[in-house]
């Protein structure tokens, strides 16, 4: 995962992001209404170009607009079991790229050492820090690793279709799974052995040359977050 | 062979953490868009991510290990009910009970833990006994009438048993699955 920070109008605390981040997911899994998810959903995307990400914010934003539109224009129009389907795939949409967004915003400009840092003046134990960073640090990683056994597969002649994994699913977990179980623990054993020469195993404080504190545009984010929410319950009674 | 987790045992635990929840997430989006499919996920992710969790449990056997995966996955599934935290936690807890009774060495132990860890996977269906009306009717605007009547009359209260027995049978099938595959390829091949 690479963070490149050079185009960011704005920085923002990771804990504020983090923030952001549990506000959207809260949001997207309680909210059925259209509008207001439209506008939290686009909040999240001028906060992405903020942050310098314009093509990420664009390459969510629009297609999850799309699917707002669409299920609303096919919803009253459901009856049969073909648009029940669709109205599934386009429910998975609008609860997952919301997410995603809010996802890339906070692990695409942060890194692991300022989210370290952060946890740390939230004065959590280590047995708790080191592994929640590590699974958002990881889940990008499974992403590449996935697109490389794709290719893999397509190299050797495997298909990947979905017909395929219906007649034949313990092979086609075999031929997903496994490999994907190498080449994690391969990439685990690298991180772990990268934490140590970083000295991640001593048990003083850590140091940090990241500044992680909260400036005037975290407050400001905080104040958001908090007027989502209280609108998004006043919304609700 | 009590031991306290290292910093690398903790990263394992983060790392093998993602994977899991990875793999359960494709398999609930993959099945959300049919009711039917949606509710045997338990058992779909019991077989699927069974493999992982031994793996995990063969790579990491210390105190405290199943019960920060429990907790990381009680986080993530908890976003639209806080109640698949505890459910995760109580799970880990005593999955890490029945491990700590082989003195966390016994493979044999690990694969039964592994059915009571993942009854975790019910978490989320326990809204449909506490607040099932609220359940049914956020699913109104998302899919329509139809769609939330056919899950109404698809999801009695004692459906959540049913899912238990789902997550435990799931869960028994995946550890036969993952000792295959560990006998077949992560053992010959020097993983773990």
């Amino acid at each position: 995962m690479t963070v490149n920070n050079s185009r960011a109008l704005l920085r923002f605390d990771p804990r504020s992001k983090l923030l952001l981040f549990i506000v959207t997911c809260v949001f997207v899994m309680s909210c059925t209404q259209e509008f207001p998810s439209l506008v939290v959903t686009g909040f999240v995307a001028f906060l992405l170009i903020l942050c310098g990400k314009p093509f990420s914010a664009l390459k969510y934003y629009i297609p999850y607009v799309a699917a707002v539109m669409l299920a609303s224009f096919v919803l009253p129009r459901a009856h049969n079991g073909a648009a029940m389907l669709l109205m599934g795939i386009l429910v998975i949409v609008r609860m997952l790229l919301p997410v995603v967004m809010s996802f890339s915003l906070v692990f695409q400009t942060t890194t692991i050492s300022q989210f370290m840092a952060a946890f740390q003046k939230m004065h959590l134990p280590n047995s708790f820090i080191i592994p929640v960073a590590v699974m958002f640090r990881f889940i990008p990683t499974l992403q590449e690793e996935w697109q490389g056994i794709r290719q893999a597969m397509a190299f050797r002649d495997i298909p990947l279709s979905f017909g395929g994994i219906i007649r034949h699913p313990l092979q086609a977990v075999e031929h997903i799974l496994i490999p994907m179980l190498f080449s994690a623990s391969s990439v685990m054993d690298e991180l772990a052995a990268a934490s140590l020469a970083r000295g991640l195993d001593s048990d003083r404080e850590r140091t940090s040359l990241e500044e992680v504190k909260f400036m005037p545009s975290d407050y400001l984010l905080i104040i958001s977050c908090i007027t989502i929410m209280i609108f998004w319950f006043m919304y609700r009674i | 062979m009590k031991q306290k987790m290292k910093t690398k045992d903790l990263i394992y635990a983060g790392a093998f953490a993602a994977l899991y929840i990875v793999i359960m997430f494709i398999i609930v989006m993959a099945c959300g868009a049919v009711p039917i499919l949606y509710l045997i996920t338990p058992l779909l992710v019991g077989i699927v991510d069974g493999t992982v969790y031994l793996l995990y449990t063969t790579k990491v056997q210390k105190t405290g290990a199943i019960l920060i995966l429990a907790v990381l996955f009680g986080l993530v599934t908890s976003t639209n009910h806080i109640t698949s935290l505890f459910i995760a936690m109580i799970a880990g807890i005593i999955a890490e009970l029945i491990v700590r009774a082989g003195d966390y060495k016994s493979r044999k132990l690990y694969g039964i833990s592994y059915l009571v860890f993942n009854i975790s996977m019910c978490g989320p269906f326990t809204m449909l006994i506490i607040a099932k009306q609220q359940f049914i009717d956020s699913c109104i605007p998302y899919y329509g009438q139809e769609y939330a009547d056919k899950l109404s009359a698809m999801t009695p209260n004692w459906i959540v048993l049913v899912l238990i027995g789902l997550a435990i049978v799931g869960a028994a099938i995946g550890v036969l699955i993952g000792n295959h595959f560990m006998k077949k390829h992560f053992e010959k091949a020097g993983i773990v």
